[in-house]
């Protein structure tokens, strides 16, 4: 077991072949400089991790072609040959020494070039990062009509990039964390100094050093590690594929996380309130959001709440209907067999199970799935009497109601809450409704989000700091001047009063 | 767990409102007009300036022992009595809860469930209730706060459409009854009020101390406007003489109103089924209390299991008076007594006792 790299090369380039056993993917270069007393070099990478051309071009072409080697008298060698090599001989960008075995196995690992020198007991590590990946393109998941079209890759340092592009400000923090036993995932934790609770930050802090998983693999993962309560059906913390979310949520006072090899960022703390907002309700005019917000709130009821007071309507409180109106449902469904419930109840899983469908099958066949599951299964289970007409309106209504929801997490938690909705609304009734929205309110206080309410804004904390200014109706920019108080900001002002009396 | 819960002085209020506001209101027009005839206004308000003494003494209670909670500060100050004292505290709480789920499940029954079992009913809300109780009092504050606007707007709501038909002459002859009626009722309209005591857990916890007076008082002035104004609505709807025979006036006075092109009709049974929010917030603060103290007596670090212990406890209390007769008859027997001891008797015990060790000390 070698702890640090030894004097002799041999004995450290046998240890690392030892290590990288079977491993195929091992590429290394042997090298001798210098005419009269050769020096050994060997220059050791990953295939694909490490970008070989920065190598040959600025490393190694550079060594075969020098003569200076043989300048260096045998007295100075020993003094010289580091610097040498980290001053003159080597013009890549990024160089550092690394003494350690493990880690520079690791930077091995992560698509670093070391180089080793016989007579050295340091290695040189340089930056060769190279491998491919997807280009920055178009969210999928979070298009916007106005607003920026680029969205997070897979890769950690462009994503940084991105929003260190939006906040070029030195007190925004970018902190990394190697997450996984094997998998050494890089997180990079990023907030604003300045306007970040400092608890808050502890806390996620905290959160992420106790995590002892073998690997991460995405984003959610993470979320699902570091999140306050993973019985709850409900996300904790926000994901979004927009840097420019990101950096809108840093200036609320809000801590991101993004994982390697993830194109989604996680935001803490998560709210009902940041939850039902979309990047793209700051991007336009005050009336128009706001409308668009009440009209999502409206959605989001509807696609909980539709299908059960549909059932208990009809099979409790038919009175509650004008009676014309009772006289046409009781038309429309004198022909179906089933009760209301296990009317909406087959419907709903069908859509469910569509939707599925779609989803996994993208494409031209994808779209095909949505005409023969939405039209021609919906439109034959009509004629032949299965269904209502209304039952059909109702479910397909609460299923577009819920692709309205901007967070998708959100969404299909809402969708579990609609099947209990329907088994309660079955049974009880309006009664059942009532005891379904007593327990769906409940857990949504008693949640919580890194500390903080997951009801805020509207948990009655931040009430006097105008958090109420931004929720479901949005007061116009120049009104906004605090930041959101549910964060508890150290910096609570983020604009200066405007004063532009005619 | 261990963390202090914290709120604010909104949700105090948004408590205190949602707590005394409950089942009480659908038939206090009924249980006044027996009493006092047309003048329920004046009795509810003399009613409210003492539930507004009430609140200033609980006040001065935590006022004298700044953070302190309420078992610390009687334990102090009670001595031999703390433990009678949470006896009967405990006892009342809970059978208060059990009187709401009670008077709930027959609200239900009459109006949307008239063939499920009562016990069904009540059990399923008590159960339903029992999820958010075994939290602290920051979660039940900030359920209270939630409701406190559903409240207002009902209130406001039902006066705007009841306006068009009203008929203020039955509200004369104004102040003609005779002063021991006007105490009786104020005895009758107690019931209304009775759920400020929940002030004896939440006042400790609140942040801004300093608007605790302001805002609670200002609660209590709110429930009072809300019971004045229904009261006077259902009067000047309904004569004298037909609200004595009306259980639920409120009720009928939305049944009986239809909106002009509002596809909905019988709104009675959409208002109580949003009603039952209303309920949910009266009783959860009970039951948790009950649970909590529960909890000190037995000292136990969490109520939690007092929560589920008591679910069988409410059930079974909530459904031993044969019928609403016989539960009107507990409440005014057992209920008004246990009240008495608790918003009253023990609250003024504790402040005495307190001064007097104050001047000892000095």
């Amino acid at each position: 077991m070698l702890r640090n790299v030894s004097r002799d090369i041999e004995i450290t380039f046998e240890y690392i072949k030892e290590r990288f056993k079977d491993c195929d993917d091992l590429i290394y270069r042997r090298l001798e400089v210098g005419r009269d007393y050769g020096i050994k070099l060997i220059f050791i990478m990953i295939d694909g991790l490490a970008g070989k051309t920065d190598i040959s071009d600025f490393s190694i072409e550079n060594l075969v072609f020098e003569g200076d080697l043989n300048v260096l008298g045998l007295e100075h060698y020993k003094e010289k040959i580091l610097n040498y090599f980290t001053q003159e001989g080597i013009s890549n960008f990024d160089i550092k020494e690394e003494k350690d075995i493990e880690l520079m196995l690791n930077s091995i690992m992560s698509g670093d070039t070391v180089l080793l020198v016989d007579g050295l007991d340091t290695s040189i590590i340089i930056d060769s990062k190279g491998w491919s990946s997807r280009s920055i393109s178009e969210p999928v998941t979070e298009a916007v009509i106005r607003g920026p079209r680029d969205g997070f890759t897979e890769n950690l340092r462009t994503n940084t990039a991105l929003v260190r592009r939006r906040i070029k400000d030195t007190r925004f923090k970018i902190r990394g964390y190697s997450v996984g036993r094997r998998s050494k995932t890089n997180v990079a934790l990023m907030y604003i100094e300045d306007i970040v609770n400092d608890k808050l930050l502890d806390e996620v802090k905290k959160r992420i050093l106790e995590i002892d998983i073998d690997g991460i693999v995405d984003s959610s993962i993470l979320e699902h590690l570091i999140e306050d309560n993973y019985l709850s059906v409900f996300p904790q913390v926000e994901n979004t594929e927009r840097p420019d979310s990101v950096a809108a949520s840093l200036l609320e006072g809000r801590v991101a996380l993004i994982v390697d090899n993830s194109p989604f960022a996680l935001i803490v703390p998560a709210t009902l309130g940041t939850l039902l907002q979309s990047s793209e309700d700051h991007y336009n005019r005050w009336i128009e959001t706001s409308v668009v917000r009440i009209i999502r709130v409206i959605a989001v009821l509807t696609s909980i709440l539709g299908s059960a007071i549909y059932i208990s309507v009809i099979s409790y409180q038919p009175g509650l209907l004008p009676s014309t109106l009772l006289y046409y449902i009781a038309a429309n469904r004198v022909n179906v067999p089933f009760p209301a419930v296990i009317e909406a109840g087959l419907m709903e899983i069908t859509m469910e199970i569509i939707r599925q469908a779609g989803t996994r099958i993208s494409g031209p066949i994808g779209s095909t799935v949505g005409i023969v599951g939405g039209l021609i299964i919906g439109q034959a289970a009509v004629e032949a009497g299965i269904v209502s007409n209304l039952m059909i309106i109702v479910v397909a209504l609460t299923t577009i109601c819920s692709f309205a929801i901007p967070s998708y997490e959100l969404a299909s938690a809402l969708r579990v809450y609609k099947f209990a909705f329907i088994v309660l609304a079955g049974v009880l009734g309006l009664y059942g409704i009532m005891i379904g929205i007593i327990l769906l309110g409940s857990h949504l206080i008693v949640l919580n989000s890194f500390g903080i309410p997951f009801s805020s804004p509207y948990s009655g904390l931040g009430i006097e700091e105008g958090d109420l200014k931004d929720t479901i109706v949005k007061a116009p920019l120049q009104r906004l001047w605090m930041r959101p108080g549910f964060t508890h900001p150290k910096d609570k002002r983020r604009m200066g009063r405007v004063k532009r009396d005619e | 767990m261990s963390k202090k819960p914290k709120i604010s002085h909104l949700h105090l209020r948004g408590l205190l409102v949602s707590n005394m506001i409950g089942v009480g209101i659908l038939s206090l027009p009924n249980s006044l007009a027996d009493v006092v005839g047309n003048n329920g206004w004046l009795v509810l308000l003399i009613a409210g300036f003492l539930f507004i003494g009430l609140f200033l003494i609980y006040n001065q209670i935590f006022n004298l022992y700044p953070g302190k909670d309420i078992f610390e500060i009687s334990r102090e100050t009670l001595g031999f009595f703390y433990y009678p004292g949470l006896v009967i505290m405990f006892l009342y709480f809970t059978l208060f809860a059990a009187i709401i789920a009670r008077n709930l499940g027959e609200l239900i029954k009459i109006f949307l469930l008239q063939t499920t079992p009562i016990s069904i009913i009540i059990l399923v809300f008590i159960m339903a209730t029992a999820y958010l109780t075994s939290h602290e009092i920051d979660c039940i504050a900030r359920a209270g706060y939630f409701i406190y606007p559903i409240i207002i707007i009902f209130t406001i709501m039902i006066v705007l459409i009841s306006l068009p038909k009203a008929d203020y002459t039955h509200l004369l002859p104004v102040l003609k009854t005779d002063l021991k009626s006007v105490v009786k009722g104020v005895g009758t309209s107690s019931f209304s009020y009775f759920g400020v005591e929940i002030a004896f857990f939440a006042i400790p916890y609140v942040e801004d101390r300093e608007k605790i007076v302001k805002s609670g008082v200002l609660g209590i002035i709110t429930v009072t406007l809300i019971y004045i104004v229904l009261v006077i609505m259902t009067l000047a709807h309904f004569s004298l003489e037909q609200i004595k025979s009306i259980v639920y006036p409120i009720l009928l006075l939305v049944r009986q109103l239809d909106l002009p092109g509002f596809f909905l009709e019988n709104l009675d049974g959409m208002i109580l089924s949003l009603w039952v929010l209303v309920v949910f917030a009266t009783i959860a603060p009970n039951y948790y209390a009950a649970a909590i103290i529960m909890s000190k007596v037995l000292k136990t670090k969490h109520h939690k299991y007092f929560v589920l212990g008591l679910v069988p406890v409410l059930l079974i209390i909530s459904l031993l008076p044969e019928n609403f007769i016989v539960l009107f008859d507990i409440v005014q027997k057992y209920h008004n007594i246990l009240a008495v001891l608790t918003l009253l008797v023990i609250p003024v015990a504790i402040l005495i006792s307190a001064y007097f060790r104050k001047k000892v000390q000095k």
